[in-house]
């Protein structure tokens, strides 16, 4: 494909619109259900169980492999293998942060390294392997959306519709346990609960975008939305609408963009699509952007 | 049969994580129905501690029943307003989109916010004089507005026992009187309220009952007549002549 704008007005082809459209849903989905993430102050949380998932990933292909399946490039058990050692990764944050004197920053920095490093022993030592097909697993880390089957395409759809309909469900608590925790406990909602539904969203948007964006780079999806619809609005709702719209478009965007630049890593080149659209709004944003800043303004209460 | 208390403690003592001393040690009171309570001390003497560990956002031993049951019976009976300081006022919420959320408790989770909500959050907001501010981003206001935010998202829940973290801290003397009038109002409507406060000065004319705290419990009763210098030198370990000082701050 050669032209640029011919791939953005869908006419490359059945398997790049496909790719396409995926892309756009992961991108609403992640930037949707990043919002109150980002609201909460806690979005590195995704930086661990993206990294957390690596380990998985291996021991789900040597699983396969042992069980002599596809020479051990099984979607489903490296799918089921990122997911479950994410939330071992999860839980281990939250031990931590309960049970030592480490705070959860710290936590989280512990068990990003430490599943980080452990996936990456594992990989090497599968890459010696002989017999096992190995050569698409390094594109987990840094995102390959060219190659994507049908499948995967199916699964990110079907993904995008659980999320927007848990996200537009639960909006309401979601909106009450990102402001204030605790006020949401005294009401008496679940918010024990309702955390798991929030991190288990977020770890399905995760796994399901490790091959298309990457686990290095899939935190970005979930923040860099949700950072720039902030500079243009004040209220909720509006913000998680342009978050939405601002996740497909720059996913869209930047899956064009990597189609059209042959081999450029997809989760980086989305990413700098995002990164433009946040310079931008650094600067020209109506809420606080740097050119609507009031002088000597006074923000009270922060 | 006299009616229960709305909030009765006994015998209440907690210790944080990983922390060698005790934050409240057999803490035991009941409240008078109808009354205003300040709980008073000096800093780190546990106040915030005891109310949150009441409202079941800590996990203490002892027993703390709300008109003789458990918390979660009578949740909706029960409105807390948390220290200013412990929200992010950069959030994206109009001040009317926060005291809806008072109402969050009652509708569920599929509930819709309905016309008759908002005009009851309207109301509630008219009530603190803060109705022409519904639309403002919340960092938008002052601290005494933001203040009368939280009062009236704890007005539309109207709760019978309204328990508050410091709601004079850090407002202007405009909004302090509202809400003075807002507490004679609800006391006179026959709610309770319990309130830690850090203004030694005030207690005595503001409360009905104070709740005297340094780990222990030191007294419980009238605050005209608890509020003598002896106690307060018990409460703040100092010794007779600084007194007056440790009143202003």
């Amino acid at each position: 494909m050669d032209d640029l704008g011919a791939i953005l007005l869908l006419q490359g082809g059945f398997a790049l619109n496909m790719v396409l459209f995926s892309a756009l849903c992961l991108g609403a989905c992640a930037a949707l259900i990043g919002v109150f993430f980002y609201l909460r102050k806690d979005i590195l949380i995704a930086d661990a169980l993206s990294h957390a998932t690596l380990p998985g990933i291996g021991a789900g292909f040597l699983l396969a492999l042992a069980l002599g399946i596809n020479g051990g490039m099984a979607p489903a058990f490296l799918l089921i293998g990122a997911f479950a050692s994410a939330v071992l990764g999860g839980a281990g944050v939250q031990w931590i942060t309960r049970h030592t004197r480490l705070s959860h920053d710290s936590a989280i920095a512990s068990v990003l390294s430490v599943f980080y490093a452990a996936g990456i022993v594992l990989f090497s030592g599968i890459q010696r392997l002989d017999n096992a097909s190995q050569a698409g697993l390094n594109h987990f880390l840094l995102g390959q959306i060219a190659g994507m089957q049908v499948h995967e395409a199916f699964m990110i759809c079907a993904l995008s519709i659980i999320v927007l309909g848990g996200c537009v469900l639960y909006f309401r608590d979601f909106l009450l346990l990102s402001f204030d925790q605790t006020y949401a406990q005294c009401l008496g909602r679940p918010t024990t609960r309702l955390d798991k539904i929030m991190l288990g969203l977020m770890l399905g948007v995760i796994c399901l975008g490790l091959k298309t964006v990457g686990l290095v780079l899939i935190l970005a999806l979930l923040v860099m939305p949700a950072a720039i619809a902030r500079f243009w609005s004040a209220r909720i709702v509006p913000m998680s609408l342009l978050s939405v719209l601002i996740g497909a478009g720059a996913c869209y965007g930047g899956a064009a963009l990597s189609a059209f630049y042959k081999n450029a890593p997809t989760g980086s080149t989305i990413i700098l699509v995002l990164a433009a659209m946040l310079v931008f709004s650094f600067v020209f944003g109506v809420q606080k952007g740097l050119l609507f800043m009031k002088r000597g303004a006074n923000y009270v209460g922060s | 049969m006299s009616s229960p208390s709305p909030l009765l403690v006994s015998d209440l003592s907690l210790r944080y994580p990983g922390q060698m001393d005790m934050a409240l040690e057999n803490i035991s009171f009941s409240l008078t129905s109808g009354s205003l309570t300040g709980v008073i001390g000096p800093n780190g003497a546990g106040k915030s501690t005891l109310i949150k560990a009441a409202l079941g956002l800590l996990k203490p031993q002892g027993e703390i029943l709300f008109w003789g049951q458990s918390l979660k019976a009578v949740r909706q009976r029960v409105a807390y307003v948390p220290q200013r300081t412990q929200v992010d006022w950069d959030f994206p919420v109009s001040a009317l989109d926060v005291v809806q959320m008072g109402l969050y408790g009652q509708i569920g989770w599929l509930g819709r916010l309905r016309k008759e909500h908002k005009e009851a959050a309207l109301s509630a907001m008219e009530r603190l004089r803060i109705a022409d501010l519904a639309q403002r981003q919340i960092g938008n206001l002052s601290g005494g507005q933001q203040q009368r935010v939280f009062l009236a998202r704890m007005l539309l829940q109207n709760a019978d026992l309204c328990i508050l973290d410091e709601p004079f801290a850090g407002i202007d003397a405009a909004a302090e009187e509202i809400i003075i009038n807002l507490f004679q109002e609800l006391k006179s409507e026959g709610k309770t309220i319990l309130m830690v406060h850090h203004d030694l000065q005030t207690a005595a004319t503001l409360f009905d009952d104070i709740i005297l705290l340094n780990k222990t419990l030191l007294y419980h009763g009238s605050a005209s007549e608890g509020l003598n210098d002896e106690r307060l030198r018990q409460a703040y370990h100092i010794p007779a002549f600084e007194t007056g000082r440790a009143a202003h701050g």
